[in-house]
């Protein structure tokens, strides 16, 4: 039953998704730059580099994803807040899970295509180098689930406000804060003030596990994929779409 | 109109143990849980048994009253007020516990098809040597990593834990273990070790658990980028000459046109030099007769307090003075251990240090062997010319050729043949290493000169030895005669992936003659750096680079756009009738 209702959300959304020259626009500006960098690294390292050098455009688009992420999902729900639709969708036969999933994977399926049309870059790489698809596997596994971590993260924001624009700013700030956590945690690590080291240790290893790039960076991105890095965006995904439908909830208990 | 009265309860129909009880005691069970996993470095029996003890609670809850059980995940005791934010709170915990399960497993895997973050085969090889092999001590890989290098600890935590399992005995006993330092909050141990960040140290630990600093080899992460070895080599080799710990010593005595252990061309040693010092950490000195056993010698030989010892003759075109072969003679007489290459001997009439008539005289008199002032020739089994012949055959009961297979051949260049004693003198025994074919005949270097290659019926014609080993085990004295020069040198090791043996029979004489294979029951691994395909640099021709623009700068963004003015076209005019 849920999954019937999840699927139907799941596709008015994605409908709008491609129904909406925006989504257009933003591919088509992330492809430009993509492109840009991608064609500029060919020429400059061309004969001087292998070709596994070259596959970061997958990387790059997770790191852009700060910017992209909330961008996405900033209309998600905050749109359907600012004009009561949601009052209305609430009326409907239908639970809040199956209303926040089917909207985070709408958006996820968007991400994918865009993710999915960087593979261009790897196949071109095929045809001047030997590039190692055992990693670009790791690389490609690892940006899809980044990308989902992100936009799960950011539809919090959306599912709180009204204003998309806030929306769309608090969610970068999240997502800016979960990507720097490496150096939060390198910051935490250079403390010397305490008499407990360990406790220090500890604390910058915990707020580096906490961010996006140590289970990305250090490991899917060169090969190497951990059942912990997996687990690590998967509950993410999780938690904050939980976190997002308890707050969706919170607008009939209000009512 | 209905009514719903409610049922009457069975006061048999109900649970012996109150439903709420159960939620409490899971509650409680995972607070303890939650406790351990927060406060202990092991979440141990105590935090495992908790949780099992918090699911089992659960789980008989939800059995023995689904009613609430349902009710709970519906109803709005979930869904608002604090009852929300607790149970928001609980799902977190569980998350956070699950990760932590995982992340305590250490699943992993390597996709990368060059097996970057794997040990490689070589490497697992000598790892299994290190494991079971009773004489290598328990070592430990200091990783000294900063806080801004927590990426590389991710990563090399991956390798380490594959150089664990391969180091781990068949009985379960580790002799690897690892840990990470960081350098900024151990400047003492920086200092002690001698390291820079970044760097790693493999070290000894002594039967207390103490790490035994005197015995250490520093590790370069980096060295790739500067020529050097790629990581997992050098920290296998690492590894290896740690373990391989033991005082030995190689001296090898400079002679007339004798190979040279500096000598990095083609004609040098410096090949055997860097693998027994780098490697293996061997003392390693190329010394003159007078410095061997003259007044100003600076080597003590047949000194008890070395573990093996071992006096190399590289060649040499003159014969050894007397008293400098005394030196040997009392060197070997008080179980020493020689190798002798011998030189062809062009340019002094035919005579080398090897086939001189003193040390052919000793030789036979106290082993039952010596060189032929013949050289031998093979038409049937040489490489490229009969002067170069090879051998294919080889001894299976010695170390140093046991390893030899099928299609592995040694080339000699005009060697000379070996002579053996029909009766050897008392003690003695005598090995024959390799031989030429049957079809070999040899020449005297006279003969040779004139460039008279081709065999005549008057030469002596069949198979000859030319390499063998002799032992006296009254003595423990152990000889190595190679009938040519070339084995050892450095122009040979690029062949040895081809199955050409030379400097590996060179360097296993070497090994056997000290007794260094029994600190390494195996034979010792051989761990090379290997090449990739995918190491390769891309290379596009400039017609491709003008193809890759028009795609990526051009197709590709685009041809997305134009699809998006389609959607948003199409979309208006459906839009403009209504």
């Amino acid at each position: 039953m849920i999954l019937r209702q999840i699927w139907a959300v799941y596709k008015r959304e994605l409908g709008l998704y491609f129904r909406s020259p925006i989504a257009y626009a933003v591919a088509f500006a992330l492809l430009l730059l993509f492109g840009l960098i991608f064609s500029s690294n060919v020429s400059q390292l061309n004969n001087r580099a292998p070709a596994d050098n070259l596959n970061f455009i997958p990387s790059l688009l997770t790191f852009l994803m700060f910017l992209v992420g909330p961008l996405m999902t900033m209309r998600l729900l905050a749109e359907e807040n600012r004009e009561g639709t949601i009052e209305l969708l609430m009326t409907l036969p239908m639970s809040e899970t199956a209303f926040i999933v089917g909207k985070f994977f709408a958006v996820w399926t968007y991400y994918s295509v865009v993710l999915g049309l960087t593979l261009v870059y790897y196949l071109v790489l095929t045809t001047i180098g030997v590039p190692d698809h055992g990693r670009a596997l790791g690389v490609y596994l690892g940006a899809w689930l980044y990308g989902g971590t992100v936009l799960a993260v950011t539809m919090i924001w959306s599912a709180i406000t009204e204003d998309q624009i806030v929306a769309a700013f608090l969610g970068a700030a999240t997502v800016l804060v979960l990507y720097l956590a490496d150096l939060a945690a390198q910051f935490v690590n250079n403390l010397s003030f305490t008499e407990n080291p360990e406790f220090i240790t500890g604390l910058a290893n915990g707020i580096r596990e906490l961010g996006l790039t140590a289970h990305y960076n250090s490991t899917m991105f060169v090969g190497v994929i951990r059942a912990e890095d997996i687990a690590y965006f998967i509950f993410m995904i999780i938690a904050a779409l939980f976190i997002t439908t308890r707050i969706v909830e919170t607008r009939r208990w209000r009512a | 109109m209905t009514t719903n009265p409610e049922t009457p309860v069975n006061p048999e129909n109900e649970p012996f143990i109150p439903p709420n009880i159960l939620l409490g005691l899971a509650a409680l069970g995972l607070t303890v849980a939650l406790f351990v996993r927060l406060t202990q470095p092991q979440f141990g029996v105590i935090g495992w048994g908790t949780l099992a003890f918090t699911v089992l609670a659960l789980a008989a809850w939800a059995v023995l009253a689904p009613e609430q059980a349902r009710e709970f995940m519906r109803g709005r005791a979930l869904r608002f007020g604090g009852v929300s934010v607790f149970v928001t709170v609980l799902v977190l915990a569980v998350l956070v516990v699950s990760y932590g399960f995982i992340k305590d497993r250490g699943w992993r895997a390597d996709l990368t098809e060059s097996e970057e973050f794997t040990l490689t085969e070589d490497a697992r090889a000598a790892m299994r040597v290190v494991a079971n092999d009773p004489n290598v001590p328990p070592m430990r890989i200091l990783a000294f990593y900063g806080g801004d290098q927590a990426d590389r600890r991710d990563q090399d935590t991956v390798l380490f834990e594959d150089y664990i399992e391969a180091a781990t005995s068949d009985a379960g006993v580790a002799k690897l273990s690892y840990q990470f330092v960081d350098p900024d909050r151990n400047p003492t141990q920086v200092e002690l070790y001698g390291v820079l960040p970044g760097q790693l140290v493999v070290v000894e630990i002594n039967p207390d658990g103490t790490e035994n600093i005197e015995n250490k080899q520093v590790v370069d992460p980096n060295a790739a980028q500067f020529g050097g070895p790629d990581f997992q080599t050098s920290l296998t080799n690492a590894i290896l000459r740690v373990g391989a710990s033991g005082d030995f010593r190689a001296y090898f005595l400079s002679v007339q046109d004798g190979l040279e252990l500096d000598d990095e061309g083609d004609e040098g040693l410096s090949i055997i030099r860097d693998s027994l010092v780098d490697r293996f950490g061997w003392n390693v000195q190329q010394l003159t007769a007078v410095q061997l056993s003259g007044p100003q010698s600076t080597v003590t030989l047949n000194d008890p307090a070395a573990d093996g010892e071992v006096l190399i003759v590289p060649g040499g075109s003159e014969a050894l003075r007397d008293s400098d072969l005394q030196t040997i003679i009392d060197y070997v007489d008080a179980g020493g251990n020689l190798i002798i290459f011998a030189d062809l001997g062009a340019e002094n009439d035919g005579e080398s240090l090897a086939t001189a008539e003193n040390m052919g005289r000793w030789l036979w008199d106290a082993f039952g062997v010596r060189f032929s002032q013949e050289v031998v020739l093979d038409q049937s089994l040489s490489l490229q010319t009969p002067i170069q012949p090879a051998s294919v055959e080889f001894s299976d009961s010695n170390y140093i050729t046991a390893s030899f297979g099928g299609q592995d051949a040694v080339v000699f260049f005009a060697p000379h043949a070996l002579e053996i004693a029909d009766t050897l003198p008392t003690n003695v025994s005598v090995t024959e290493l390799a031989f030429s074919s049957d079809q070999a005949y040899s020449k005297t270097l006279e003969e040779l000169l004139n460039e008279e290659i081709n065999p005549t019926d008057s030469d002596p014609t069949g198979r000859f030895v030319l390499a063998l080993v002799a032992e006296n085990s009254a003595t423990g004295a152990r000889v190595v005669l190679f009938g040519s020069t070339n084995l050892a040198s450095n122009g040979w090791a690029q062949a040895s992936s081809l199955g050409v043996r030379n400097i590996d029979m060179a360097f296993n004489a070497i090994v056997w003659v000290t007794g260094f294979n029994d600190f390494f029951v195996e034979q010792i691994p051989r761990v090379e750096e290997s090449f990739d395909p995918q190491d390769a640099p891309f290379a596009a021709t400039q017609q491709e680079i003008r193809n890759i623009n028009v795609l990526t700068l051009l197709v590709l963004p685009f041809g997305v756009l134009l699809i998006g003015v389609l959607v948003w076209w199409f979309s208006r005019e459906r839009a403009q009738p209504a």
